[in-house]
């Protein structure tokens, strides 16, 4: 299916946090209970549209486990954007993000975008980490915060969502160098073709080439 | 059939047996678990005696102070999370339980890999092919994580795991070029990128995702089975092997992708559900596609071997060992002692030693990519030259004053017969041995007392008193005590086996820790490093297989920074250290000069035994060259926290008293 870009996430945080959920939420609309352990990585994708573009979110879901960091480390830096997940349940998971945050940061380009969800919102009654918490941290740290449901899919598609168009609105400031890869960022490989067919074609701003 | 049988170990005939029973009852595996249960016991149990473990103590006695703890949480956890209920028949909390005592009973034992995801499956089959014995899936998951895979395929960030999707990557190349270009070229948008590190291929993922969880997570029950035969007898190689047989089948499939993001898609989704290979097929392909040791394996690993991580050499290729083995043991054989070497290539290997010490997960990330490993290395490599033989000869100057002031020493006479069987092993030495102990000072002081008062749980479990063995300094008196308590240990490796195959590992064992010590000294940060020599109890363990066997002995014995240090060295100060390896049979004892040199200066081989020690903890050796080394020096270290690597510097206390000095008679 033709796209405009292709952006590259990734999804990281404790393990439990419903990383691997808000992936299949998102993906397939639908929540498992009881999921898989993540071991390694996975990925998943779907196509999503703003601004009237196709634009395919590649996901990569890793696996929380320390044993396993090193792995995930190496999947940051080819990432546009990336979910760092905790569990407002369990207040461990809230604490560690600066550790992961540290990870991401070391790792990534510098001009990842990097969302924060609090995860599990539906679990109020048994919740450890407030909100403003949350917001706190993000804040404090330049992300973009938002407290999520995968099971009852809350805030899902926006957390997705609004990381693309974060991303998107740096690529139209000319943040992301669209032609390195390395940024996690692909121009589509028809895009040049569906402009051109679209009637409605949305700003031929891009620079071509780069395609595959 | 002709590809059944090619184990050559001792089992060969049963290996055989096994295979083509399994062939010919294709559909009948009714059976096929039980001899499962059978021969994997076996096999564990003949590691577990190799090793000299009093096992039923540990088991017994140990398994006790297990407790629940946020371990035991974690685990019921991803139990929940895992589908090892798959393995569980009927009643499935009771399989979760026994399943969380096997975890948690292995990560008691080995607490430096303690407890991984990945192998919540793999102990779940064990756990059912042993028919829920619990003690023997323990014995089975041992032999498995810590002897037939490649050390630190679960630990030190999966490095060999690492390692081993890097050559399978190359491995690819060499034996599937077509499906390998195919990939490359959907892979080729991708590796514009500047930033080489970013780019793990696609086909890594997935073979990591099979080795992570030893194929688990994509094969059958039944398929499994055959497979982890395979990989029990014939080593880690099978992993390769059979990875190489599923991305075959898979090309088929893989050339009709038009681009990589529909291969992935591909790869995530339809694979796992596609039953991927018959098993008859499988298996047939596995054994067929090249003789045992795999060669490009075998050459792929060694060149691994030299990059900066530690790649390990897996149980199975022993033809890689031997090639080394050769090309070592000519050289001491040539000069008979190391002084003779050519100095260039001293620092030659010296300088592959520096990489393997520059050992970081970024650069294991960059090989694994496969791209510019090499320039990398080169960089780090001559920028640590500058300083290193200075720094070698700094120390080695401070240890031969020591040396000097020690001169007190059993006087050496005798033959070089230490591996002479049924030779008791001698503690009484060790008191000699440890009197250079005495007002050692580390270098790096607050490392050692940060482990002596390590806050780990698992020290209080510990029954052995060596636990507060750190090389801090100690008056001889102490260290007397304590070498005292070290025999008392009751289930450790002071059983004393009068194998001749063990007590040349013990000799073995003080060489191998040597050229770790300076290696992980190396190593950048105080992260958890650890290198993997190759396994003395392989070697136990092979010599029914090979008869070479003393080439082998050589290679793991030799030292190359030592060498190099005794290059720089006047000629007594060689002397002993000649006479060292002599006695450690690692060069001929025909070097006249030396045999001159060692009659007038009894004592020195003792000094050299001790200068070796000394070394690592003057360098701040934060060691322990293996688990397995660990294993046979001193069960109790393995229960330390995974953390406190300097605590495993104990064991060397441990070698110290096991090795043998036999050629010195009062």
């Amino acid at each position: 299916m033709a796209y405009a870009y292709l952006f590259k996430y990734i999804i990281i945080g404790d393990t439990g946090v419903g990383k691997s959920c808000l992936l299949l939420q998102f993906t397939d609309k639908r929540f498992q209970p009881v999921h898989d352990l993540t071991i390694g990585v996975e990925f998943g994708a779907r196509m999503i549209t703003i601004d009237g573009k196709q634009i395919k979110l590649q996901i990569w879901d890793t696996a929380g486990q320390e044993s396993f960091r090193s792995i995930t480390r190496s999947y940051y830096r080819g990432a546009a954007g990336a979910l760092l997940v905790y569990d407002i349940t369990r207040r461990d998971t809230f604490n560690h993000l600066t550790t992961w945050l540290e990870d991401a940061r070391q790792h990534s380009n510098s001009n990842m975008v990097i969302m924060l969800i609090g995860n599990k919102s539906d679990l109020e009654s048994r919740r450890e980490v407030k909100k403003d918490e949350g917001e706190a941290f993000a804040r404090e740290h330049g992300l973009i915060f938002m407290e999520t449901s995968a099971k009852t899919a809350s805030n899902v598609e926006e957390a997705f969502i609004n990381t693309a168009r974060e991303i998107y609105e740096k690529i139209q400031e000319g943040v992301f160098d669209i032609n390195n890869e390395a940024n996690g960022i692909k121009i589509g490989p028809q895009h040049a073709a569906t402009n051109a067919s679209h009637s409605g074609g949305h700003g031929g701003q891009q620079a071509g080439g780069g395609c595959c | 059939e002709g590809a059944l049988g090619q184990g050559t170990a001792p089992w060969a005939v049963s290996s055989a047996m096994f295979f083509t029973r399994g062939n010919a009852s294709r559909g009948l595996h009714l059976g096929y678990s039980a001899l499962c249960n059978q021969v994997w016991v076996t096999l564990a149990n003949h590691y577990l005696q190799s090793i000299s473990i009093d096992w039923e103590h540990f088991y017994l006695h140990e398994q006790r102070n297990l407790t629940e703890d946020v371990l035991g949480m974690q685990i019921d956890k991803d139990l929940r999370q895992s589908r090892s209920d798959l393995y569980g028949g009927s009643d499935v909390p009771q399989f979760h339980n026994a399943l969380k005592r096997l975890l948690l009973a292995y990560a008691h034992w080995n607490g430096r890999i303690c407890y991984c995801q990945g192998f919540i499956i793999p102990a779940a089959v064990i756990l059912m092919v042993m028919e829920r014995d619990e003690g023997d899936a323990l014995k089975v998951l041992v032999y498995l994580l810590d002897k037939v895979l490649p050390a630190n395929y679960f630990a030190n960030n999966l490095s060999a795991l690492t390692v081993d999707v890097a050559i399978f990557h190359d491995l690819l190349k060499i034996k599937l070029p077509e499906l390998s270009q195919h990939l490359d070229r959907l892979c080729t948008a991708a590796r514009k990128g500047s930033d080489e590190r970013c780019r793990l291929p696609v086909t890594s993922v997935t073979t990591m995702q099979w080795f992570l969880t030893l194929f688990t997570s994509c094969f059958p029950k039944e398929t499994i089975l055959r497979v982890w035969d395979a990989i029990l007898f014939e080593g880690s190689e099978v992993l390769l092997r059979v990875a190489l047989a599923l991305w075959t089948q898979l090309g088929e499939w893989i050339k009709k992708c038009q681009s990589l993001e529909e291969l992935s898609q591909w790869l995530s989704q339809e694979m796992m559900e596609t039953k991927l290979m018959d098993c008859s097929e499988l298996m047939q392909a596995v054994y067929s596609m090249a003789t045992f040791p795999f060669p490009q394996v075998v050459e792929l690993r060694e060149k691994y071997r030299l990059l900066p991580f530690q790649a390990k050499v897996a149980a199975s290729s022993c033809h890689l060992k031997e090639t080394q083995c050769k090309r070592k043991g000519s050289n001491d054989r040539d000069g008979g002692c190391p002084r003779a070497q050519n100095p260039q290539d001293c620092r030659d290997t010296a300088r592959n030693e520096k990489r393997k010490g520059n050992c970081n997960m970024t650069k294991i990330v960059q090989a694994t990519v496969g791209d510019n490993v090499l320039q990398h290395q080169s960089l780090y490599s001559t920028e640590q030259m500058a300083t290193h033989p200075a720094t070698l000869k700094q120390q080695y100057s401070k240890l031969t004053k020591r040396q000097q002031q020690n001169q007190c020493l059993t006087p050496r006479h005798g033959s070089n017969d230490s591996s002479s069987p049924g030779t008791p092993l001698r503690f009484k030495k060790s008191k000699v041995i440890n009197r250079f102990l005495g007002g050692k000072k580390l270098k790096n002081s607050s490392k050692s007392n940060r482990v002596h008062h390590t806050p780990s749980p698992r020290v209080h479990h510990t029954p052995s008193p060596r636990v507060h063995q750190t090389p801090s300094p100690r008056t001889p008196q102490s260290t007397q005590k304590e070498q005292k308590n070290k025999i008392t240990v009751p289930w450790c490796s002071q059983k004393r086996v009068p194998r001749k195959g063990l007590t040349r590992n013990l000799k073995v064992r003080s060489g191998c820790s040597d050229t770790v010590g300076l290696l992980e000294d190396q190593n950048d940060g105080g992260k958890t490093e650890n290198v993997k020599v190759d396994d003395p109890i392989h070697i136990v363990m092979e010599e029914s297989r090979k008869s070479s066997q003393l080439p082998r002995e050589i290679e793991t014995n030799y030292n190359e920074p030592l060498a190099i240090q005794l290059y720089e060295k006047e000629v007594d100060n060689l002397a002993g250290v000649g006479h060292l390896f002599k006695t450690l049979q690692i060069g001929e004892a025909n070097d006249s000069l030396m045999a001159a040199e060692s009659s007038n200066k009894p004592g020195v081989y003792v000094c050299s035994v001790e200068l070796r020690k000394d070394q690592f903890r003057a360098k701040n050796f934060t060691a322990h060259s293996d688990m397995k080394t660990n294993l046979m020096n001193n069960i109790p270290l393995v229960h330390l926290s995974g953390k406190s690597f300097g605590t495993q510097n104990l064991a060397l206390h441990g070698s110290c008293s096991n090795i043998q000095i036999s050629p010195f008679n009062k």
